[in-house]
């Protein structure tokens, strides 16, 4: 058993190869969750005010966002999009390859997932504390900001947490095509090399990293949460 | 002061027109608690939401201390709105603040400064017995003091006008009365006028000037407590003071007398006085006895024995100063018997 751990802890493979992989899984997670809660933030508040009986009804831009934009992308399996995405890549950052670029399709991929799940996350405030805001003269952009975020908090919390951990799966697949990180580690080393060992160690990794995720948004869900 | 007048909210449900308020028009003066008792279905609901402009009413003008609600748009309107504080039966607090912050919010909107704010929060939280629960977050609080912080929020922006929906319905009966209190306690602050929007008749007894009686999107009876409660045929005396529906009428023999008597005299023996009078014995089944805005009303409903002219009867009571009639002349008081 020692033998076997000094024999992981000196492979060559996991020595020079795991801590730029990380670095990168790191790099991709981060850029993409970030920019994610930047445009889906907004997108899930846009896609809550525009729906029919909303506060602001709009219907094409209702049906330009919500079956169009949303669904469709949504509909794309992450595999394809990021294929699909290779020319918008480049043309954003310069080069399809490494995790900055792989952020862009992860991005866009997590972007209507989250969004979707900030409208729910606001469909479940009680009307009566929207028709309270209106009704002490609140404006539409003081009615978003003042009560309808800040009362959806716990489960916007708890809807970044869960889009965190699903691009960090999505992370492992954009490994495959040039993002590096863990995935790709874990892919030519470990499943076209055969070396059990590095794949075992990046998917135990993988799991610490979710597990971690999980556990942080769990507690910050509760501490935001005065229900 | 808050006048309304000829208001319609017509809604279309397919080819359908549904008239949930239909012409209704009343004034609430400055410094007077007015009620609006209906039952479940008779445009209470849809009253609230057109005077408070959170649905636009099809026709109609409401007009507090002069500025028009119903003509006004987006700006105007929202510093209009802030003439009406609203209460609603689930308070509708925000559960991400606190107390103060709750208070606060009608405050923050329109650029208060901080210290100004918590001056004015203070105040109002004190107003409403809650000094000290500032820091507590809604979840932390009773139903009843959830009522409170609602009331000291609806307060903040100094409103000509509180209107309260349905305020006590979610509330147990000791807590009602509290809050019942409170509201009746805020008459003529700064020459407010509160409407309390309610289906419980203990509300409008309780803290209610005056009274109107909503029935399929109209109002079809109103006036000051102590003039409604007089008409002996009328569904709010009916409401106010009626006769408990278990008395048995079948087995009464003879005909019965509805006998209506305020203030003094509804202190006097006038029925025995009647009694000796005609020379017959008047059985008393049924009655109730009110005090409300500071007078004592007495409704008993009397058996006339057969032999007896019930005319005679009549008369006698009339003479004394009590209004009577006969009890098969009353018209049917349908839908008002859930109001009480």
């Amino acid at each position: 058993m020692i033998d076997y751990l000094r024999d992981l802890f000196t492979n060559p493979l996991l020595i020079n190869g795991l801590p730029p992989a990380i670095i990168e899984t790191l790099q991709m997670v981060g850029i993409s969750s970030l920019a994610t809660v930047v445009l889906g933030l907004p997108l899930g508040v846009v896609l809550f005010v525009v729906q029919p009986g909303g506060m602001a009804e709009n219907r094409i831009l209702h049906t330009i966002l919500s079956p169009i934009f949303v669904n469709i992308t949504r509909s794309f399996p992450y595999a394809i999009l990021m294929v699909a995405l290779i020319p918008l890549t480049r043309f954003l950052v310069g080069t399809a390859i490494g995790p900055i670029a792989a952020s862009v399709s992860l991005t866009i991929a997590a972007v209507p997932f989250f969004a979707r799940l900030v409208e729910t996350a606001l469909r479940d405030i009680h009307g009566g504390k929207i028709d309270a805001a209106h009704a002490m003269g609140s404006s539409r952009m003081q009615t978003i900001t003042k009560v309808l975020v800040p009362e959806a908090m716990p489960t916007l919390v708890a809807g970044i947490t869960t889009t965190v951990v699903t691009i960090v799966g999505y992370s492992a697949m954009a490994g495959l095509v040039g993002g590096g990180g863990l995935g790709r580690l874990a892919y030519n080393y470990g499943y076209q090399r055969w070396e059990v060992d590095v794949m075992v160690v990046t998917v135990i990794l993988l799991v610490i990293l979710v597990q971690l995720i999980q556990f942080v948004g769990d507690r910050i869900s509760r501490a935001v949460d005065h229900r | 002061m808050i006048t309304v007048e000829d208001l319609y909210k017509v809604y279309h449900q397919g080819k359908r027109e549904v008239r949930a308020l239909d012409g209704v028009s009343l004034t609430v003066p400055s410094g007077s608690v007015h009620g609006i008792i209906g039952h479940s279905g008779a445009g209470k609901s849809t009253l609230v939401r057109c005077l408070t402009m959170l649905d636009r009413p099809t026709s109609g003008t409401i007009e507090i201390n002069g500025v028009n609600l119903t003509s006004a748009r987006s700006n105007a309107l929202r510093k209009a709105r802030r003439r009406i504080g609203l209460v609603f039966q689930q308070a509708n607090l925000f559960d991400s603040r606190t107390i103060a912050d709750n208070v606060g919010y009608p405050l923050e909107l329109i650029g208060v400064g901080r210290a100004e704010r918590l001056r004015k929060v203070d105040e109002l939280l004190g107003l409403v017995g809650l000094g000290d629960s500032g820091a507590a977050y809604p979840a932390q609080l009773s139903g009843g003091m959830r009522q409170r912080v609602g009331i000291a929020r609806a307060l903040a922006s100094d409103p000509d006008v509180l209107l309260c929906d349905e305020p006590t319905s979610a509330l147990d009966p000791r807590t009602t009365d509290e809050i019942l209190e409170l509201i009746s306690s805020l008459r003529g602050r700064d020459g407010l006028a509160v409407l309390v929007i309610t289906h419980e008749m203990h509300v409008v007894k309780s803290i209610c000037d005056s009274v109107s009686l909503l029935d399929g999107g109209r109002i079809v009876e109103s006036g000051r407590l102590t003039d409604v409660v007089r008409r002996l045929d009328g569904r709010l005396s009916q409401a106010l003071l009626g006769i408990p529906p278990h008395v048995d009428e079948s087995v009464v023999d003879g005909v019965l007398v509805d006998v209506l008597s305020t203030g003094e005299h509804a202190t006097r023996p006038v029925v025995a006085h009647t009694s000796s009078e005609v020379g017959a014995p008047l059985n008393i089944v049924g009655g109730s006895v009110e005090h409300l805005a500071g007078t004592t009303f007495s409704h008993l409903r009397i058996a006339v024995p057969s032999g007896t002219d019930p005319q005679r009867v009549i008369d006698s009571l009339l003479s004394q100063g009590a209004d009577a009639r006969l009890t098969s002349d009353l018209a049917d008081p349908t839908g008002t018997e859930d109001l009480a």
